[in-house]
C-alpha cells in the first residue's frame, strides 16, 4: 500500500539540515503563520504537488549512493512536516526499507498532537526542534497558534533518546532580547540528548517570495535592524 | 612542445550547420532522429579533420629558456619549438551541454511531440523563436544535461564517445597526437558569437557554458545530479581533459563542516570516473554588487575557465557569463 501526500520541493545537497550532505523533502502546508516565514509557498495545505510515499522515496534513493558514501541522509522539512505525520512516517519507513545506511532527521515547529510527534520522532536519528518563544503569548501574537502542544512535545523530546538541536530564529525586537533567549534556553537546557542551541538570523530575502506569490509581506517588526544572534549560553 | 589549447570545435556550430544541411537536402524517405545525429557527428568529424589539416605544420617562436629546462632539448640540441619529448595538440569541444540539450529538444519537439517540423524549427532559430512562444517554452522545458535525466545524458554519452575518437590515428608533423577534450578555454565566448539561437531555447547572443558544465540558467536539481550527468559519459578517451565547472553558494563554506561536505561531492565525482572538477564559490548578489560598485570588491576572485582572476578586472562579457551560471 502507498500513501498520498503533498510536497513542494525535494532539494538535493542541502548542507544545513543535519549530519553530512542531505536530501531535504519539503512537505506542503503549515498551521503556523509566522510573520517572517521564508517559505510562504509551503504554507497553504492545498498547494504543492501530490506524490505517494513511494515516489518520494524513489526520488530520494536516486542519490542513495552519494548519501551513503558521505554519511548523510534525509531531512523532512516544510511547511510543517508533522502536519502530514502519517505521510512523513510512511516516507521514512519506505526509504528505510531500502536498507541503505542513511540517517533521518526533521525540522519541526513541534506543533502537532503528542501522538503524531512521537510517531514520527521515534523513527528519527536527529531532530531540529524550532523554539521561537518561551511562552504562549509570543506564539499567539507572532505565529497565530496556541502553542500548548509545542511545549508538551519539547518536554517529551527532552526525555526521549533522540538527539536534538534547538533552533531559534532571531527576529529583531521580537524574540532577540537577552531575557527572551535565556528563557528559551531554559526550556531545553540540561537535556542529555541536547546537541546544541543555534541562534539564527531570520531570512531577510523572504519578502521577495511574497511578491512572487502576490501576497503582501508585512512582518510587523523593524526590518532595517539586525537581529541579535549572540548566544546566551 | 605540448599545446593543450591549440583550437576548438564548436559543437553548437556543428549542430546548427547539420540541421540546415538536413533541411536543404531533398529526401525520399522520412527523416528520422538518427539522421540528425548522423549528420551532426559527420559535421563534427569534418571540423576535426579540418583542424588536423590546419595544424599539420605549425611554426612556433623559438623558446631558448623553456628549451633549457625541457626534457631532451639539450640532449638533442633542438629548440623546443621544433619538437621535444611531448608534442601533442589539445583540441577543445565547446558547448557540449548546449549541443546535447539542443539535440534532446530536437528529438522531443520535432520527432516525438511533432510540435514543429525541422524546417520550421530552423527558421525559428534565425528569428529567436519569434511568434512561437509555445515552441520556445517547449524547448526550454525539454530535457537538460545536469539533471541525471537519461533523455539528455544518453545523447551526451554518444557525443563524448564520438568526440573521444575523432582524432584516432592522426598525428601532427612532430609525431604528436591530437587530444580531444571537454574544456573550452575562451572559445565559449567566441563560439557563441558565431551562432544564432539554438534548439534548447538559448537565444542569439546568450553565452554558452564554460568548459564541461550545464547550460546557463537551466533548472537543475542540484550538484549531485550535475555530477551524475557529467560522469555518465566515459571520459577516458577525451584525454585533453576539461573541468566540470560548478558554482557553490558561498553560504556552504560559512559553516564548520561545509568544506567536508563539499569534499564528498569531489570524491563522488572522481569515483564515478570524473577527471577534473573546479568549484567556484559564488554569491550572485555579491557579483551584481561588484559590477555596480567595483571599488567595494577589489579582492573578489572568481574562477573563469582554466584560471582565476579579479572579478572587477574582467571584461563585462566574462562577468555576465559568470553571473548567469547555475548557482547551487
Amino acid at each position: 500500500m502507498w500513501m498520498l501526500g503533498r510536497i513542494f520541493e525535494i532539494r538535493e545537497f542541502t548542507l544545513h539540515d543535519g549530519p553530512g550532505p542531505r536530501t531535504t523533502v519539503f512537505l506542503q502546508g503549515c498551521p503556523l503563520r509566522c510573520t517572517w516565514c521564508h517559505n510562504p509557498e509551503g504554507q497553504e495545505f492545498g498547494a504543492g504537488r501530490e506524490m505517494t510515499d513511494a515516489e518520494v522515496a524513489d526520488e530520494v534513493l536516486k542519490n542513495a549512493d552519494f548519501l551513503v558514501m558521505s554519511k548523510g541522509g534525509v531531512t523532512l522539512s516544510g511547511g510543517e512536516p508533522l502536519a502530514q505525520a502519517d505521510f512523513a512516517a510512511a516516507i521514512i519507513d519506505r526509504i528505510r526499507a531500502s536498507e541503505r545506511r542513511l540517517t533521518y532527521a526533521i525540522e519541526t515547529s513541534g506543533f502537532a498532537s503528542a501522538e503524531d510527534y512521537r510517531t514520527v520522532v521515534s523513527r528519527l536519528d536527529f531532530v531540529y526542534q524550532d523554539v521561537k518563544f518561551p511562552d504562549l503569548d509570543g506564539y499567539r501574537r507572532w505565529t497565530g497558534v496556541d502553542a500548548t502542544p509545542i511545549f508538551e512535545n519539547i518536554k517529551w523530546l527532552r526525555k526521549s533518546m533522540v538527539p536534538f538541536v534547538a533552533r531559534v530564529p532571531c527576529i529583531p525586537g521580537v524574540n532577540d532580547s537577552r531575557e527572551t533567549k535565556s528563557a528559551i534556553v531554559q526550556l531545553v537546557d540540561g537535556a542529555s540528548n541536547l546537541r546544541g542551541i543555534e541562534f539564527l538570523p531570520y531570512n531577510r530575502l523572504a519578502g521577495a517570495k511574497y511578491a512572487k506569490l502576490g501576497r503582501p509581506y508585512s512582518p510587523g517588526f523593524d526590518e532595517s535592524r539586525d537581529p541579535d544572534v549572540s548566544s546566551v549560553v | 612542445m605540448d599545446i593543450n589549447n591549440i583550437d576548438a570545435v564548436s559543437f553548437v556550430g556543428a549542430l546548427d550547420r547539420a540541421l540546415r544541411v538536413l533541411t536543404q537536402r531533398r529526401r525520399g524517405a522520412e527523416l528520422l532522429f538518427d539522421d540528425v545525429k548522423r549528420e551532426f557527428f559527420g559535421e563534427v568529424q569534418r571540423r576535426a579533420d579540418a583542424l588536423v589539416e590546419k595544424y599539420a605544420h605549425v611554426e612556433i617562436l623559438p623558446g631558448p629558456f623553456v628549451s633549457v629546462i625541457s626534457t631532451d632539448c639539450i640532449k638533442k640540441a633542438r629548440d623546443i619549438s621544433k619538437g621535444a619529448k611531448y608534442n601533442n595538440f589539445g583540441i577543445h569541444g565547446t558547448g557540449i551541454a548546449v549541443a546535447v540539450d539542443s539535440l534532446a529538444s530536437v528529438r522531443e519537439l520535432v520527432f516525438e511531440k511533432r510540435l514543429v517540423t525541422l524546417e520550421e524549427l530552423v527558421k525559428l532559430l534565425d528569428t529567436d523563436f519569434a511568434g512561437r512562444p509555445d515552441v520556445l517554452a517547449a524547448a526550454k522545458a525539454a530535457p537538460k544535461m545536469g539533471n541525471a535525466d537519461a533523455r539528455a545524458d544518453d545523447l551526451a554519452k554518444e557525443l563524448v564517445a564520438f568526440w573521444g575518437h575523432a582524432f584516432d590515428g592522426k598525428r601532427n608533423d612532430r609525431g604528436g597526437i591530437f587530444r580531444p577534450g571537454t574544456g573550452s578555454a575562451m572559445y565559449y565566448i567566441w563560439h557563441a558569437r558565431d551562432v544564432p539561437a539554438s534548439a534548447d531555447g538559448r537565444l542569439k547572443g546568450e553565452p554558452l557554458s564554460a568548459n564541461y558544465a550545464p547550460s546557463l540558467d537551466v533548472p537543475v536539481k542540484g550538484p549531485v545530479s550535475v555530477v551524475r550527468s557529467f560522469t555518465e559519459p566515459d571520459l577516458g578517451p577525451v584525454c585533453n581533459g576539461g573541468p566540470l565547472t560548478i558554482e557553490i553558494h558561498d553560504s556552504a563554506f560559512a559553516m564548520p563542516d561545509g568544506v567536508g561536505k563539499v569534499a564528498n561531492l569531489v570524491k563522488f565525482f572522481i569515483e564515478r570516473g570524473g577527471h577534473q572538477m573546479q568549484i567556484n564559490t559564488i554569491n550572485r548578489d555579491t557579483l551584481l554588487d561588484a559590477q555596480a560598485h567595483p571599488e567595494r570588491h577589489r579582492h573578489l576572485i572568481v574562477r573563469v575557465w582554466g584560471w582565476s582572476g579579479y572579478f572587477i578586472e574582467l571584461d563585462k562579457c566574462f562577468q555576465d557569463q559568470i553571473i548567469k551560471r547555475v548557482e547551487l
